[in-house]
């Protein structure tokens, strides 16, 4: 910006004729050249600051994780003991993750209005990539374990989308599926063909990569389908977290549940299976975390009970014990043992 | 009728319609009323009688300063960010875009109402009135969103501390500055005050025979005995971070433990009993922030039982500080007895000397408070008690890499955490009292902060320098940074598509684009309007005196260039080249100072002959100027500012002389 004083000495005539218009449209002119590169300064700390919505691991470097945060895409490199430095899509809320497993540069978030982002550079810049789809509001992210130019996007009330380019152009997979109100998505790492969609009323199951849908009236149906989990030892092992029904267990890949013995009354929000002990079925939902031990006969307090939201539990298989690490109200939290005692992640406390 | 603390006649008596009463009988009736009705008027108008307003002429043309486009630039860019911010935010019924469901216990509410503050003030200063309007809309829709998260009962927080109803009623203390006649905010103020000086069944938080509050929790449930895990949810996932003062329980570490809520080991149970059994009862000395908010309830209504509670509140505490051989105790219980919950101890109360902010708390709320009684009462020995808890902080200073440092907390190993001392906290004492004395630790603290940085970085040192005339340049840096700083943050505002849900209570504070710290110190000589229930303090005041409407007039800009105990001095300017402006300066944000006379420049009378010789310098005709002094004796006055004109006001002032309100200047 050229000196505003300088304008005043040196160009009095100027000024005797803004006497006229109105000061308030000069300005802006002069100070948004060198303002426009400028950022908010980024937000302390995981926790604090906004909920967590998504976590996301590197394939192989249990230090790096990915959160979706209020504050944008954050990324950490230490484990969690860094501040969660914020890569980018900070107004964007990003609340689903999915890393390329063979590429962990390529990321994919799907975020709360703004549809899908891309980065190739393990997010060190991201790309809109939603040319097909009709609803921005993404719920649900897969990846297909061995192609990660195939990407299938669930959405708040427009069904599924798919891309096979890596996301230069999705087309809508909606054929047999009645509800559009995708609250989950997960595929069968054993046989990819093979995805579950957890919807408003129901689940359904694909095995075309979503070229068909279909659900059956005598399986978990009319219920509001708000997380499933693959056991991860035995695909055909399914627990899907509804809501107000609880938890049900399927052992032939979907085709029948089971409901818990006892089932879990809390509001459902996300589930997760210990790799280390798959009989171990987590549940996070609007007060708390609880444990199974039972495939999910019945549950008991894992903690966290002051929680009003747990979107998500994700268990890191490469550490030793697994890691359970949660999303939600307190930002990134972490337990390695049943819940017993989670830590916080963030910044070294003063 | 009464007199004024000047000891003038408040009425402005006209003895001639006496006369006529006793002349023609006939009319002795009408004319009394007639004679009730204009004591009345003149009463309401003005402490010195005068219904009207001196008013001076400015008519010399100018060449406006850059200070004066930027302070223009920035009140218009704010109109706009204010806009920006609410349509953002703010649903059409007024509630913000938050969760749909919420259990926010004691907290949350306070941040939103907070993310307002600068909204209505804005207009005060000389911003859009849509922003008041749109401040009232979203006053009206928090309160019903918290009252329906369970939060808010009776329009008014139902348990939290006065950190947190300090920081969430800093925006209901500026309402009246725009609308002194709003009896809804007006009956608000008092109800609310009723809540806090034992006027409230429902809500007996204050204890008027020991005078002092009963609970560091109040509210319009009353005072909260005992805390529960519920009242701290969700505030508990912050405090991992704060490491709050509860070391010495068995088990517990005081960061981890706060989520830590398992059924075989609740430690966040634990660590809340314990909390509550030190700190729930009796009171603190942050309870000293509930001052403004009663100061804003005589500001509406003049009732003095107001100047009175808050004189008693703060005696109360000056009496314990006294007991305490001059350290405030941070914790009195509910039989008055000092350490009554902490094993006798002076500290280790709720936000006290132990406390992670330690001293820095009880010294605000001190300041808070004397700002209050001082404005109130007109009596600066209400800023001895901060004085004296300063002072004793610093005889307990030392000395640590060349810079002299003192302690804010206290516990069983003495005193720890030395800091360099604030500078906040004695410009605050300064600008209330402006003495010598006071001034004169200003200066230290200047020079001690020139020390390691070889300049001032401190924004109120800064300003400080400016109106003392050794800081030029100082109104264009400030002005332009935060013409900078609210452009960033609408930049941030337009790319907003965040989920609500996600959201936490703190985010708007930290979007809100409405920063008038500058406009505050520059425009009206004033301490910026901060956190923890600060009430606006400044030199002057404005008001549009042809709309009838507080703040600046269009195109009018500001500037206090010079504060001294009986002499401000400001630049007034006119930038509409076309047509005139009526600018009225109230003395003091609440008209508790009075101006003596004002000197200011005029075009002459007599004019030389016309010569159509331009200075080169200005591009402007050369007029012959005279200098005038206009004496005033009043609480405000008016200026008539010619087109493209302005010009620099040397006005008297007489401080604390009057009874502040918020009524504007002509009807007092």
């Amino acid at each position: 910006m050229g000196s505003l004083s300088k304008m005043v000495h040196l160009n009095p005539r100027t000024w005797v004729s803004i006497l006229f218009i109105k000061i308030g449209s000069l300005l802006p002119i002069l100070f948004m050249s060198t303002l426009l590169s400028h950022q908010l300064p980024a937000q302390m700390g995981s926790p604090g600051h906004g909920e967590t919505q998504a976590i996301a691991l590197h394939p192989t470097d249990p230090k790096i994780i990915y959160a979706g945060a209020a504050k944008g895409f954050c990324k950490t490199l230490e484990g969690g003991n860094d501040n969660w430095p914020v890569y980018g899509l900070d107004t964007f809320s990003p609340r689903v993750i999915a890393v390329s497993q063979s590429n962990p540069e390529i990321i994919y978030a799907g975020t709360y209005e703004m549809g899908v982002h891309k980065s190739i550079n393990g997010a060190s810049s991201w790309k809109a990539v939603n040319n097909g789809i009709a609803d921005l509001r993404i719920r649900a992210l897969v990846l297909h374990p061995q192609d990660d130019q195939i990407v299938f996007a669930g959405t708040e009330g427009n069904g599924v989308f798919k891309t096979v380019d890596g996301g230069n152009s999705w087309k809508e997979m909606n054929s047999g599926l009645f509800d559009k109100v995708i609250r989950t998505l997960i595929i069968d790492p054993e046989a990819p063909d093979t995805l579950y969609a957890g919807t408003w009323h129901g689940v359904y199951i694909t095995e075309d990569r979503a070229k068909n849908w279909s659900v059956d009236p005598d399986g978990l149906y009319d219920v509001d389908v708000r997380a499933l989990a693959l056991d991860p030892t035995d695909s055909k092992i399914i627990y899907a977290g509804t809501q107000p029904r609880g938890v049900f267990r399927s052992r032939d890949g979907g085709k029948t549940w089971t409901a818990g013995a006892e089932p879990l009354t809390e509001h459902i929000e996300s589930m997760a299976i210990d790799p280390a002990n798959p009989s171990h079925v987590y549940v996070g939902t609007k007060a708390g975390v609880y444990i199974s031990k039972d495939r999910g006969d019945h549950f008991t307090s894992a903690g966290l009970r002051w929680s009003n939201h747990a979107w998500c539990l994700v268990f890191d298989p490469k550490t030793s014990p697994p890691t359970l690490y949660y999303g939600g109200v307190g930002g990134v939290l972490k337990t390695i043992n049943e819940g017993h005692w989670w830590e916080v992640t963030g910044p070294k406390i003063r | 009728m009464s007199l004024d603390r000047c000891g003038h006649d408040q009425v402005g008596f006209n003895y001639y319609p006496c006369y006529l009463m006793l002349k023609y009988s006939i009319y002795r009736v009408c004319l009394a009323v007639l004679l009730a009705t204009s004591c009345f008027a003149c009463f309401r108008a003005n402490s010195f009688g005068n219904a009207n307003l001196t008013v001076i002429r400015c008519d010399v043309q100018k060449v406006p300063a850059e200070w004066a486009l930027l302070e223009r630039h920035l009140i218009e860019t704010l109109n706009g960010a204010g806009i920006e911010f609410y349509n953002t935010y703010v649903e059409t019924d007024g509630t913000v875009r938050f969760k749909e469901r919420y259990e926010s216990g004691m907290n949350s509410s306070d941040d939103l109402y907070e993310a307002f503050k600068g909204f209505s003030l804005h207009t005060a200063l000389g911003g859009s009135d849509e922003l008041n309007r749109l401040h009232l809309q979203a006053w009206e829709g928090i309160t019903r969103q918290f009252t329906r998260y369970g939060q808010i009962y009776r329009e008014f927080d139902s348990n939290w501390d006065w950190m947190h109803h300090g920081e969430g009623y800093v925006d209901f203390y500026t309402l009246g500055f725009v609308q002194p006649e709003n009896a809804l905010f007006r009956d608000r103020s008092v109800r609310f005050s009723a809540m806090f000086i034992g006027e409230d069944p429902e809500a007996q938080n204050w204890d008027p025979e020991l005078k002092q509050m009963r609970a560091s929790m109040t509210g319009s449930r009353g005072p909260l005995m005992e805390w529960t895990k519920r009242d701290w949810i969700p505030t508990n996932a912050n405090l991992v971070y704060r490491h709050l003062p509860f070391t010495d329980i068995t088990g517990v570490d005081t960061t981890s433990a706060w989520i830590n809520d398992h059924p075989g080991n609740d430690l966040f149970a634990k660590i809340v009993k314990v909390m509550s059994d030190r700190m729930a009862k009796g009171d603190i000395p942050l309870n000293l922030t509930a001052t403004p908010l009663i100061a804003n309830a005589y500001l509406y209504t003049g009732d003095e039982k107001y100047i009175q509670w808050v004189k008693d509140y703060i005696s109360r505490w000056e009496e314990l500080t006294e007991k305490n051989n001059g350290i405030t105790p941070d914790n009195v219980g509910l039989s008055g007895e000092i350490g009554e919950y902490t094993n006798g101890n002076w500290w280790g109360g709720y936000y006290g000397w132990y406390w992670v902010s330690g001293g820095s708390h009880i010294v605000r709320a001190q300041l808070t408070s004397g700002k209050v009684a001082t404005t109130l009462t007109g009596d600066t020995r209400w800023m001895d008690l901060p004085r004296s808890q300063l002072a004793m902080m610093r005889k307990n200073g030392k000395v640590s890499d060349g810079e002299f440092q003192v302690p804010i907390r206290y516990n069983e190993v003495g005193w720890h955490h030395f800091r360099q001392e604030s500078p906040s906290d004695y410009l605050h004492l300064w600008f209330m009292t402006q003495s010598e004395s006071d001034w004169a630790e200003i200066e230290q603290l200047i020079e001690a902060h020139k020390k390691p940085r070889g300049r001032i970085t401190d924004q109120d040192l800064e300003w400080a320098q400016f109106v003392k005339g050794r800081n030029p340049g100082f109104a264009e840096r400030a002005l332009r940074d935060e013409l900078k700083t609210v452009i960033r943050k609408i930049e941030f505002i337009q790319k907003e598509h965040g989920d609500p849900e996600t959201f936490v209570d703190n985010k708007w504070i930290l979007v809100d684009p409405m920063k008038l710290d500058s406009l505050v110190r520059l425009s009206v000589g004033g301490l910026p309007v901060k956190v923890q229930g600060e009430m606006l303090y400044s030199q002057v005041r404005y008001f549009d005196g042809e709309r009838r409407t507080a703040g600046l007039p269009p195109d009018v800009a500001a500037l206090v260039t010079h504060i001294e105990k009986d002499l401000i001095e400001l630049e007034v300017i006119n930038l509409n080249a076309a047509e005139s402006r009526q600018l009225v300066v109230q003395a003091g944000a609440y008209g508790e100072h009075s101006f003596e006379s004002v000197a200011f420049t005029q075009v002459a009378e007599v004019q030389p002959p016309v010569r159509d010789v331009r200075n080169p310098r200005n591009g402007m005709i050369d007029q012959a100027l005279t200098e005038v002094q206009k004496e005033l004796n009043a609480r405000a006055f008016t200026v008539d500012l010619a087109p493209g004109s302005g010009s620099k006001l040397s006005i008297k002032i007489n401080r604390y002389t009057s009874q502040p309100s918020f009524d504007f200047p002509w009807d007092r």
